[in-house]
């Protein structure tokens, strides 16, 4: 039977199933919503097959190098001031942008290109051990800095 | 006083410049970065209609930037992602212009650097490119202050799993 559903818009997909072009962007390791986008359209919804498409345009790019990395301090410490208690542990998520930044060729001074979209996730162990703290990290939610919207990473 | 981009573009030599503030090319380089892609676009067609076309040096290249985040204390570097972007450098006025914008953008990117050219060269739409400049600057402010600050979105709080070893911890 021939499909005679209208093609969805690239920004309907970028707009309206904005997790699912967080999630190709984060497993295909590329961040961009349109290239994101038109793989999950191409793959026709499939977010595993999208993100081998953006992989596989990953490996085939231009290198233009490295961007000067961000410094961002890790163990901002608990939001409230407290910590979890011994027998607890917290997770807590921050959605934020960081810059992506250039050197400028000709003057040695750094651009400030754009910025992109990343969750971070921060665990407070309260007391956990070291297998006991693994698990927490295998249940749904992850851990770690991804890009996107996205906390599991 | 109003004035249109074609009355500048015949005429620049004898017009004072509209007041902007000094940047610095990188600076520029970074609000040109962002700034609307049509916007750009036409305006470095309002360039080069004054003074030819640029001759393309390099580019537009699409290719990918990588991005890590890095702790400070430690100096721990971690691989984020790659993060695509497009880059040009053109000859415009006898000036060498760069651009690089994220995503892709190869027209854009282009004119971006011609719109760096012009102002290195002390062309005469100089002042329209950085009053483009100025019009992106405030709408990446009012971005900002429009959107809230970094801070803790969601929070869970876990019971420990009892592994039985939780008490040589203590």
């Amino acid at each position: 039977m021939t499909d005679r559903a209208p093609w969805l818009e690239i920004e309907q997909i970028i707009g309206r199933l904005r997790h699912a072009v967080d999630q190709v962007m984060a497993d295909g390791g590329l961040y961009d919503e349109r290239t994101a986008a038109r793989a999950f359209r191409h793959a026709e919804g499939d977010p595993v097959a999208a993100a081998n498409l953006v992989r596989a345009l990953r490996a085939a790019l231009p290198r233009f190098g490295a961007a000067l990395p961000v410094e961002r301090p890790w163990g901002h410490g608990p939001a409230d001031g407290a910590g979890p208690g011994p027998d607890r542990s917290r997770v807590e998520v921050r959605h934020d942008r960081l810059p992506v930044v250039v050197v400028h060729p000709g003057t040695g001074e750094a651009v400030t290109i754009g910025h992109v979209r990343v969750t971070e996730a921060e665990i407070a162990t309260g007391g956990l051990s070291g297998e006991a703290l693994l698990e927490q990290l295998r249940r749904p939610g992850g851990c770690g800095v991804g890009s996107g919207r996205a906390p599991g990473c | 006083m109003a004035r249109s981009a074609d009355d500048t573009a015949h005429d620049g030599a004898d017009r004072e410049p509209s007041p902007s503030p000094v940047r610095t090319r990188g600076q520029r380089c970074e609000l040109l970065a962002v700034t609307d892609s049509a916007e750009v676009v036409a305006l470095a067609e309002h360039c080069t209609d004054v003074s030819g076309p640029p001759r393309i040096v390099s580019g537009p290249e699409i290719g990918a930037i990588a991005l890590s985040v890095r702790e400070p204390e430690q100096h721990r570097e971690v691989l984020l992602a790659d993060v695509l972007a497009t880059r040009a450098e053109v000859l415009h006025r006898d000036q060498l212009g760069w651009s690089m914008r994220l995503g892709t953008e190869p027209d854009a990117a282009v004119a971006a650097a011609v719109c760096d050219a012009e102002v290195v060269a002390g062309g005469p739409l100089a002042a329209l490119v950085e009053a483009l400049c100025n019009r992106t600057e405030l709408q990446l402010a009012a971005l900002r202050a429009a959107e809230a600050g970094p801070g803790v979105d969601e929070t869970e709080d876990h019971e420990s799993v009892d592994d039985g070893r939780a008490g040589e911890e203590a």
